[in-house]
Formats: structure tokens, C-alpha cells, sequence
């Protein structure tokens, strides 16, 4: 029996040929699959790479127009820092430049077979991110422009005025630039030294936006403290009502990135030192004693205050005055931009000066804002106080103020007067220089302080809204 | 193809044999057009990343020859990628005001052709823009 069934083992030879052969085709066909697409998935970016150079010069094009059309938006708005906002003599070109901002699609070539590109021009504090997707063969590419402006660096001219008055100032090294046409003022200059109100409105409208998320509630709490680094993590955010963050019981340190949004005022105190610090305020930011702030980025909806021995890095734009005093220090690369509201322009009564005959900052604000006298200046630089840097005032009604024994290494750049009293390396952009006791003199170009041209100067930065925007850098991505 | 009482020791059938003999050289033909295919694709991408390289570095120069010294001379430059070399053929085919509208005063609108320098065959065509400043 058994030996029956090995025979019958032995001689089974029937057919199995075509199983076999469709086992093996499809172990074959497995395979070919298998190394067919592990060509492809190794070879895929490679045939994308044509797509993709394409797509990267369709977005380098496309912040090219991006960047044209920045330039030459028509800064036709009403005089900046006039605050009305209104846009006049605005033409079809004007009205597609703008649509920058909200977004638009450009086709760089004359064959858009090449691919599109698309242009987003989004301000990020004093500098506009110009953003430009290219598109080709189904591959994008993009290039991120950051876009600011670089302050004029013709020979060693060291002030620039609008008057056409002469200057009437002792310790000024280097030349005088006006601006006027009969002066030999160019309209090549002038645009260097003017702020285009449109982008001021864009940039006033980001500004207007973050406060607004600022403000999320109508109900307003009890002042908030922090006196610990733990405590600043532990914010519940937005902080309804003021901050106030004291060092006064030890030194806060916070060395880490660190978002706040406010509804009420901020004020620091005390030691700090606090790295990577953006703020945006309801109200006023005030910084005391002794707390050093690096690589910050202030957004207040009302003033700002540094003072005492405060050391400042970063960006600061206020709604309305700042001022920097005592033995206050903005440090270097530091951009501080003041846009206050409307003014009384037109009040008959004189500026008030203090019994130093020193024009009062804050005093003045507060007696201005109760409409009672014309205000001269919206930025204070006081004291012994030190800055590093560009200070810029867009109104066309207000200046900047420098009091004797302050120091300034960089520009102060302002559409009304400039009242300079200390020492200042760099550049003063001015409608008119005046004395900080008759800041009301328009015909006459008095100066106390001294200036002196700076080396280098053109390294510093400017707001995107004054002078010609240029590049400041490029991320291709 | 066999009888329902068939023997466990039956032999192939002629049209199982022809049946097999069919599939299997369908499945080698597939196989040798899938390897082709690929080789053929794998040589492609290769020429095609390397024409993209040639194409954005010839780009580059421009930029950079724009910058310093204003236009280039030639129409065509050599470049070698690995073992190969390849011609990139420069020609401008557009300008500010000139149709293509939204470009910037002063750029111009140009074509690069990138052909392998052996057969002077075409392998892809480009357009960028040509800036004299930013």
C-alpha cells in the first residue's frame, strides 16, 4: 500500500506549465514594476528639475514686477502723516500695483506658456515680505523679498532740508542737501527723501490690524504682574487690561521667543533682560530703570517711553510721541518709527517752552491733545540718552527733537521740523531745522547741535514707506 | 483540457504549451520594454537636471555679468555637467513696454535653448528676465 503511493508520488508529472509560467510572469512583472518605479521615484526630482528652474525664474520675475510696482505706486495720497488717508489721482496702472497687497497674478512673459507667477506683498513691521510663487509644469518655486529702504549716501551730505533758507549752524561737517528746485533740489533726490502715503496707509492699516487683535474685549481686567521668566510664559494671552512686568524683587530673564498682545498699557521696571520680545499695545509702552531689551518689536497704539537705564534693540513704531530720556540707550540696527495722529496744525498759539527753555515732550502732548497749542515734535530725545540707529517721524506737522548732551549715531529722518541740540553722526532729514525755543521760526534754518558724516551709513535701514524700496534681502525657496 | 477522469501522469496538451509560451513572451516583452523604459528615463532625467543646472547657472551669470558689466558677450556659452557638455543659446525675445507689460523699466525678457554640444540636439527651453539693477 505504501509502496503504491510512492509510486504514484513519483510518477505525478501532470500538467502545472501554465500556473507555473503565470507565476513566474507575474513574479517578473513584479519586479519590472518594482525597478521601473524605483527608477522613477529616484529620477522623479530630477525630471521636475527642468519644472522647477522654470518655476524659480517665473518667481524671480515676479518679485522683479512685484518690486517695480512697489516703487511706483503713486505716492499721490494726501501728505504723509496728514492722516486723512485719501488717495487721489490714482490711475489704472496705480489701482493694479495696489492689488499687490491683496494679492494678484502676474504672467511675466510674452509666452505664458512659461508659467505665472503670483505676487503678495505682506508688511511685516517696518518691512514689507514681497512674496512670489512661480509656477511651471505643475512645480512652484518661491522667492521671499524683503523690502525696505537704504538711507542716502551721496558724498558726505550730512543734512537735507526742504527750506530754502540757508543754514544757520556752527558745527556742521559735511554738505547740505535741499530739496526745493531752486536750491538745485532733483526730483531723483526728492524721492529719495519722501515717504509714499500710500504704503504709509498699507503699513498703518497692519499696524491698525494687530492693535484690533489687541483689543479683543470690552471688558477690561485688573492690572496683570509678572516679577518671574515662568511667569511670562504663564500670560494667559491676549492680556486683557495693563502688564506691568517688575524686576524690582530679581532679574527677569527670558531668552526665548516671546508673542503678547495687551489691550491696556506695558510697562517694565526693575532689571529685565528679555530677548525676542513683540508686544503689541492698546496704550502706551513704558520701559524703566534697568531693563535691556534685545531684538524686540514694540507696536503701541499710544506712546512709548524709554527711560532711566533702559537699553532698547529692535523695532519700535508708536502711535503717537516717543521719547527717549535720562540715560536711556537704543542700540545698534534699532528702527524706531513714530506715526502720530492728527494734530491741531493750525493753532495761532506759540509752542511752550519750560522754564529751560526746552520745548516739553510730554507736557506738550498732553496740553496738544486737549487742542489748546500746536504741537512742534512727536519724537523726544532727551538727557543724556544715546540711540544708534534711524529714528523717523512720518507726520508732515511734527518733528524730532534732540536736546543738548544726547547723542545720535545714524539718521533722524522727520517731514516736519528737526530741533537738534546734541551730537548727532549720520544724516537729518528735515522739512526745516529750527531751534528748540522757536520751533515755529519756518524761514529760518537755526541748528544747535553738530553733525558729522558717518561711514557706512548706508547700512542702516529704513521703513519700507520712505525713500526708494530696495531689496534688503532674498530667500528663494 | 484534460478529461474529467484524467490520469495524475497525463502530459502537457499542445495548447497549454502555446498558452504558456504566449504569457511568457509577453511578460519578457513587458519586462524589456519596462527596462528600457527605464534606462531611457534615467538617461533623460539625467539630461534634463542637467540642462535645468545649465539653464539656471547661464541665469546667474547673466545676473551677476548684468550687475558688474553690463550685457554679455556671445550668444551662446559651453558649460560641462559630469561627462557632457552643452551649449545654452541666449537670445532676448521681449522687453519692458514691448508686449511683455508688467516687466520692470530696463529688463528684458530672455529665452534660453540648452542643446547637448555632441548632436546639438535641443533638450529644454527657458525665459527669465534679464535685469540691469534691482
Amino acid at each position: 500500500m505504501e509502496r503504491n503511493a510512492k509510486r504514484k508520488r513519483l510518477s505525478c508529472t501532470a500538467g502545472a506549465v501554465l500556473p507555473l509560467v503565470m507565476m513566474f510572469s507575474l513574479a517578473g512583472f513584479l519586479a519590472a514594476t518594482i525597478y521601473f518605479l524605483a527608477f522613477y521615484g529616484m529620477r522623479a526630482h530630477a525630471l521636475r528639475a527642468a519644472g522647477r528652474a522654470q518655476a524659480l525664474f517665473n518667481a524671480r520675475a515676479g518679485a522683479a514686477v512685484g518690486l517695480h510696482a512697489v516703487r511706483h505706486l503713486s505716492c499721490a495720497a494726501e501728505p504723509a502723516g496728514s492722516d486723512s488717508g485719501r488717495v487721489r489721482g490714482s490711475t489704472d496702472a496705480d489701482r493694479r500695483r495696489a492689488g499687490l497687497f491683496d494679492g494678484m497674478l502676474v504672467s511675466p512673459y510674452t509666452d505664458s506658456s512659461f508659467g505665472l507667477c503670483s505676487l503678495r506683498a505682506v508688511p511685516q513691521g517696518c518691512f514689507l515680505n514681497l512674496i512670489a510663487d512661480g509656477f511651471s509644469r505643475l512645480q512652484r518655486r518661491r522667492v521671499e523679498t524683503y523690502i525696505g529702504s537704504r538711507p542716502f549716501s551721496g558724498g558726505d551730505t550730512v543734512l537735507i532740508v526742504e527750506t530754502a533758507s540757508p543754514i544757520a549752524a556752527q558745527s556742521i561737517q559735511g554738505a547740505v542737501g535741499y530739496l526745493s528746485t531752486a536750491h538745485g533740489g532733483s526730483d531723483a533726490l526728492r524721492r529719495r527723501f519722501e515717504i509714499n502715503g500710500r504704503l504709509v496707509e498699507q503699513f498703518r492699516m497692519t499696524c491698525a490690524k494687530r492693535i484690533g487683535e489687541a483689543l479683543v474685549s470690552a471688558f477690561r481686567d485688573l492690572p496683570t504682574e509678572v516679577t518671574s521668566a515662568e511667569q511670562f510664559f504663564m500670560l494667559q494671552r491676549p492680556v486683557n487690561g495693563d502688564l506691568l512686568i517688575k524686576g524690582t524683587y530679581g532679574m527677569i530673564v527670558v531668552d526665548r521667543p516671546c508673542t503678547l498682545s495687551v489691550m491696556g498699557d506695558v510697562q517694565f521696571t526693575g532689571d529685565a533682560r528679555i530677548t525676542d520680545l513683540h508686544i503689541t499695545a492698546g496704550g502706551e509702552i513704558r520701559v524703566f530703570d534697568r531693563v535691556t531689551l534685545t531684538r524686540a518689536d514694540f507696536l503701541s497704539h499710544g506712546r512709548l517711553f524709554l527711560q532711566g537705564r533702559t537699553r532698547f534693540q529692535g523695532t519700535a513704531v508708536a502711535m503717537a510721541d516717543i521719547e527717549i530720556l535720562h540715560d536711556a540707550a537704543v542700540d545698534s540696527g534699532s528702527l524706531i518709527v513714530a506715526m502720530p495722529a492728527a494734530q491741531t496744525a493750525t493753532a495761532a498759539a506759540p509752542a511752550k517752552a519750560d522754564e529751560r527753555g526746552i520745548y516739553a515732550g510730554r507736557e506738550a502732548t498732553e496740553t496738544a491733545a486737549k487742542g489748546k497749542e500746536r504741537r512742534f515734535f512727536s519724537i523726544y530725545i532727551r538727557d543724556r540718552a544715546t540711540v544708534d540707529g534711524v529714528v523717523v517721524n512720518i507726520s508732515e506737522t511734527t518733528g524730532i527733537y534732540t536736546q543738548r548732551g544726547t547723542r545720535v549715531r545714524g539718521v533722524l529722518w522727520a517731514h516736519g521740523p528737526v530741533a537738534h541740540g546734541g551730537e548727532l553722526r549720520g544724516v537729518i532729514r528735515a522739512k526745516y531745522c529750527a531751534r528748540a525755543d522757536t520751533p515755529e521760526e519756518t524761514s529760518k534754518n537755526e541748528m544747535e547741535g553738530s553733525i558729522a558724516p558717518l561711514e557706512g551709513i548706508e547700512t542702516f535701514t529704513l521703513p519700507f514707506f520712505a525713500g526708494i524700496p530696495t531689496v534688503l534681502s532674498m530667500h528663494e525657496r | 483540457m484534460r478529461g474529467r477522469h484524467a490520469r495524475a501522469d497525463d502530459g502537457f496538451t499542445v495548447t497549454e504549451v502555446i498558452a504558456a509560451y504566449v504569457v511568457f513572451s509577453l511578460t519578457v516583452t513587458v519586462l524589456f520594454a519596462f527596462l528600457t523604459a527605464a534606462d531611457r528615463m534615467n538617461g533623460r532625467a539625467l539630461l534634463m537636471q542637467s540642462a535645468a543646472l545649465c539653464a539656471v547657472n547661464e541665469a546667474e551669470r547673466l545676473c551677476a555679468h548684468t550687475a558688474e558689466h553690463g550685457a554679455p558677450d556671445g550668444e551662446t556659452t559651453e558649460q560641462t555637467q559630469g561627462r557632457r557638455r552643452f551649449t545654452v543659446e541666449r537670445r532676448i525675445v521681449g522687453f519692458a513696454g514691448g508686449g511683455s507689460t508688467s516687466l520692470p523699466p530696463g529688463a528684458e525678457e530672455v529665452e534660453l535653448t540648452v542643446y547637448t554640444a555632441d548632436d546639438g540636439m535641443a533638450l529644454a527651453r527657458f525665459r527669465c528676465i534679464r535685469l540691469r539693477e534691482w
